[in-house]
């Protein structure tokens, strides 16, 4: 009784507040339902939302009559008979705040953090609407963060996101910046660039001070710095150390970008949770990965859609990314399918920004073809491993009771043809449409 | 007898007389136009010692005749049937850079030792076509232009005599800033030193130019066509910056010339006492009127309009959109600007812009200047002896005279019938060093 004074005492005194009090109701009737990937495909079920999470799951096309309803209560329902629905997709390696294209190096001495904070508002919008609920942003700066929490607020339209904040690398490093004259260097110096144990450390705490969800490192050289740098081992041991205790000490897991075999292996040696990129992996690798429980995040869309513009020497692209790139390209078809054979634990990511933002379920295919994976692992790739390297399996990668009420739908059956996920037609994310057919 | 004195000891006690040996040129001329706007004449020698005329004399001398003595380095260079003039002056270049699509990114890579490297390659090449002079009016980089200027007056690398005027004295914001369009921060970097707001701070900049070792100041009256802002073509410093800039120039004994479109900008700068206009787009007869007051110069450069012109008719240019919108706007006057100019009795120096247009391509303004109603003679003198009076140097530069520097080109045609000759110049000569 008590509690019904207090609301009626609501009502009367703060009227907008009490709105707040009703809840909002989603009826999802789905034709077929992947609920939980791995799992078995269910016909004529509805997945009923409250307040943005999933209520439950039930068979049969549920009424709205069905609900426990309170008055001002709003319920939706979509029909979605026709249509099978999955979880909503993950990308672990986006660059929500830059696409990458001639001016892009031009960009980066003209656009301010607010200038990039409103291109990753269009990106991640565009991410959202195919299908990408959720995605874990590995480079760009503090913008990131503004826009993360924007889009938590309910300020921006864009996906869930973890974000990095900033990639850390070593002075000169794969995340450190190139190609400029040394004084303007000194202007668009990287924050997290750290040399040396301590500095590293340093360079973690300020990360999570920012508000970095994740830490990202640069642990081998990259396709796409501006330097003749290779892609092996660039952060040393103690280094890598260094952020992997500090990041942990700070609740923070550790993604680690690594082309080169050393860089890989000293990685997960130190403790990292996932590789992206993994290119030149060996035995050794797939062991350690296994005994650490990591994750590799193959983006082999990154040199897939490369591959046209590495070959060609008018492209925008100087000379030696070209080469680190052309390097990277010929191992893109084989390393996957020999981490996914050797019982590597696969997350789905592509490194879009690298290419056009939208284009991500593009990856699914080639995580077929040239990795090996069946249909449905690649869908678990992009769900629950993707839940579970974000350390978020309770409330993201499936559409179970407690889980965010984010889910996509498609015409085709994606476990015949998994292109189908390169077009979506319904996107759902916290029990709100963003997109219906 | 003194002198005599000098040159026994140091030969008697260092055995280095050859340092006294003269190098000596001779130039056979089949024709000669020794100073432009006076005559041609046939079968001449000219002499140069030591990089400076000594003499021109009538017929094809020996190298007795012309005075050279047993260890001098005398060589001969027979242009009998050669068209021989003074090496041209080009009043208004950027000899640093040179417009491209990666201009912009440029700017923030290129270090001072990249523009000077870089700025080398063009001033060979602009010798090359015949230029021995140049006057650079703003270069983007620091100090890579007075470093190439005086790497070439030392014989480091080759090219024209360059006269500098460092960074140009401009408005924040104005044409002559260059950081629009950048982050705050990185604009912060870009700074020029040219920059000034006020006369107070206008007769630092002035004075600044000057204690970094330039040779003239260069100012930007009104707006320009390349950079990278919608702000008109007006004028753009005040009156008493205009002449804060002016006297400070003055007083520090050397010239300002002013870059000028918009007529209030042109005729204020006139007013202020500038000693020359670059461009001079939208001039009227109370310009006119000023112009022949001061006897100041003007310094049209019709291939700049004529190159931004050619910029903005193609879509796919990199201009800018406001660049675009301006260039379409005063590339086209630019040919009837001169024209109005000429008929109204205004000096002409030559000038290009190149750096703008491709370096090496600076002879094409002779046809301009042409086509814009001048005798051949009067654009040749425009490039000589008008360009080394612009230059204050008409002592030294301009004409084949004795004590003038040994700078002299040759082509095979007659300029005075067909212009186009200077684009195409087959002999280059400067300080008696035939390139």
């Amino acid at each position: 009784m008590g509690k019904l004074t207090f609301g009626a005492l609501c009502v009367g005194f703060f009227f907008a507040a009490s709105t707040a009090q009703a809840a909002d109701w989603t009826i999802i009737h789905a034709g077929k339902l992947l609920a939980v990937p791995g799992g078995a495909i269910t016909e004529n079920q509805s997945v009923i939302i409250k307040n943005g999470r999933v209520e439950r799951v039930e068979p049969g096309f549920s009424a709205t009559q069905t609900l426990d309803t309170a008055d001002g209560d709003e319920v939706s329902v979509y029909d979605l008979s026709d249509y099978f629905v999955l979880p909503g997709l993950m990308d672990m390696h986006t660059h929500l705040s830059f696409e990458i294209g001639p001016s892009a190096k031009l960009e980066s001495v003209e656009l301010s953090e607010a200038d990039y904070a409103l291109r990753a508002a269009q990106f991640g919008k565009r991410t959202l609407m195919a299908g990408f609920t959720t995605v874990r942003n590995l480079g760009g700066g503090r913008e990131m963060l503004a826009y993360r929490d924007a889009v938590n607020e309910g300020i921006a339209i864009g996906p869930r996101i973890y974000a990095v904040g900033g990639g850390i690398s070593g002075t000169g490093g794969h995340a450190d910046n190139h190609g400029f004259r040394s004084d303007i260097l000194e202007v668009m110096k990287n924050p997290n660039v750290c040399d040396g144990a301590d500095d590293c450390r340093r360079a973690v705490r300020s990360l999570v001070r920012d508000g970095a969800d994740v830490i990202k490192i640069t642990a081998t050289g990259g396709v796409l710095s501006e330097t003749g740098a290779g892609l092996n081992q660039q952060m040393l041991d103690d280094e890598l150390r260094a952020v992997v205790e500090t990041a942990r000490s700070m609740g923070r897991k550790v993604a680690a970008h690594a082309h080169g075999t050393d860089g890989i292996n000293a990685a997960l040696k130190a403790g990292v949770n996932s590789i992206e990129h993994g290119t030149f992996l060996n035995r050794e690798s797939i062991r350690l990965f296994r005994r650490n429980d990591a994750y590799l995040v193959p983006t082999l869309l990154a040199p897939a859609m490369f591959a046209p513009i590495l070959s060609d020497p008018n492209s925008f692209l100087p000379a030696p990314q070209r080469e680190k790139g052309l390097i990277a390209l010929a191992r893109a078809q084989q390393y996957v399918h020999e981490a996914h054979a050797g019982g590597v634990k696969i997350a789905y990511g592509t490194d879009a920004g690298v290419f056009p933002h939208g284009l991500n379920g593009k990856e699914f295919k080639l995580l077929v073809d040239w990795g090996g994976l069946t249909p449905m692992e690649a869908i678990e790739a992009a769900t629950t491993n993707a839940a579970a390297l974000l350390g978020q399996e309770n409330a993201i990668g499936s559409i179970e009771p407690g889980k965010y009420g984010d889910l996509i739908a498609i015409k085709g059956d994606p476990l015949t043809d998994i292109t189908e996920l390169e077009d979506i037609d319904f996107v759902m994310k916290e029990g709100v449409a963003y997109k219906a057919p | 007898m003194k002198f005599v004195g000098m040159f026994f000891l140091c030969a008697g006690a260092l055995v280095f007389s050859p340092v006294f040996a003269a190098d000596i040129a001779i130039v056979h001329a089949g024709r000669l136009l020794a100073v432009p706007g006076g005559a041609v004449t046939t079968e001449q020698s000219v002499i140069v010692r030591d990089g400076k005329v000594e003499a021109v004399m009538s017929g094809y001398v020996t190298a007795d005749q012309a005075g050279a003595a047993a260890d001098d380095k005398t060589t001969v260079y027979d242009l009998k049937n050669m068209f021989v003039l003074p090496g041209l002056i080009d009043g208004h270049v950027h000899i640093t850079s040179e417009n491209n699509p990666r201009g912009r990114l440029q700017r923030v890579e290129m270090s001072d030792a990249d523009y000077a490297l870089a700025g080398a390659g063009f001033a060979r090449i602009t010798l090359k076509a015949g230029f021995t002079t140049v006057r650079d009016v703003g270069a983007r980089s620091r100090d890579a232009v007075f470093a190439l200027r005086d790497g070439i007056a030392r014989g480091d690398v080759i090219g024209p005599r360059i006269y500098a005027s460092g960074s140009t004295i401009s408005v924040t914001g104005g044409h002559g800033d260059g950081t629009q369009g950048y982050s705050d921060d990185i604009a912060e970097v870009l700074h020029s030193s040219g920059v000034c707001d006020g006369a107070s701070a206008c007769r630092k900049a002035v004075r600044d130019q000057v204690r970094r070792g330039a040779d003239h100041i260069k100012l930007t009256a009104t707006a320009g066509v390349l950079s990278n802002t919608s702000a008109g073509l007006e004028q753009q410093f005040f009156e008493d910056e205009l002449k804060a800039i002016m006297d400070a120039t003055h007083a520090m004994g050397r010239k300002a010339t002013a870059h000028a479109h918009g007529v209030n900008g042109i005729n204020a700068a006139l007013r202020a006492g500038v000693d020359s206009i670059e461009h001079g787009t939208y001039l009227d007869s109370e310009s006119i009127r000023l112009f022949k007051r001061n006897n100041a110069y003007l310094i049209p450069t019709i291939l700049a309009g004529v190159t931004v012109a050619e910029w903005a008719d193609d879509p796919n240019s990199f201009l800018l959109p406001p660049q675009r919108a301006k260039a379409k706007e005063v590339g086209p006057k630019m040919l009837d600007m001169a024209r109005r100019a000429h008929e109204g009795g205004v000096s002409i120096a030559f000038g290009t812009d190149s750096g703008v247009s491709k370096h090496g391509e600076n002879a094409r303004e002779f046809q301009l200047l042409v086509d814009a109603g001048m005798t051949p003679m009067q654009a040749i003198s425009a490039a000589t002896v008008a360009g080394a009076e612009n230059l204050g140097k008409s002592n030294v530069l301009g004409s084949i005279e004795p004590g003038k520097y040994g700078d002299l080109i040759a082509v095979e045609g007659d300029p005075l019938v067909d212009i186009t000759q200077l684009e195409d110049v087959d002999f280059v000569m400067k300080d008696g060093v035939a390139y």
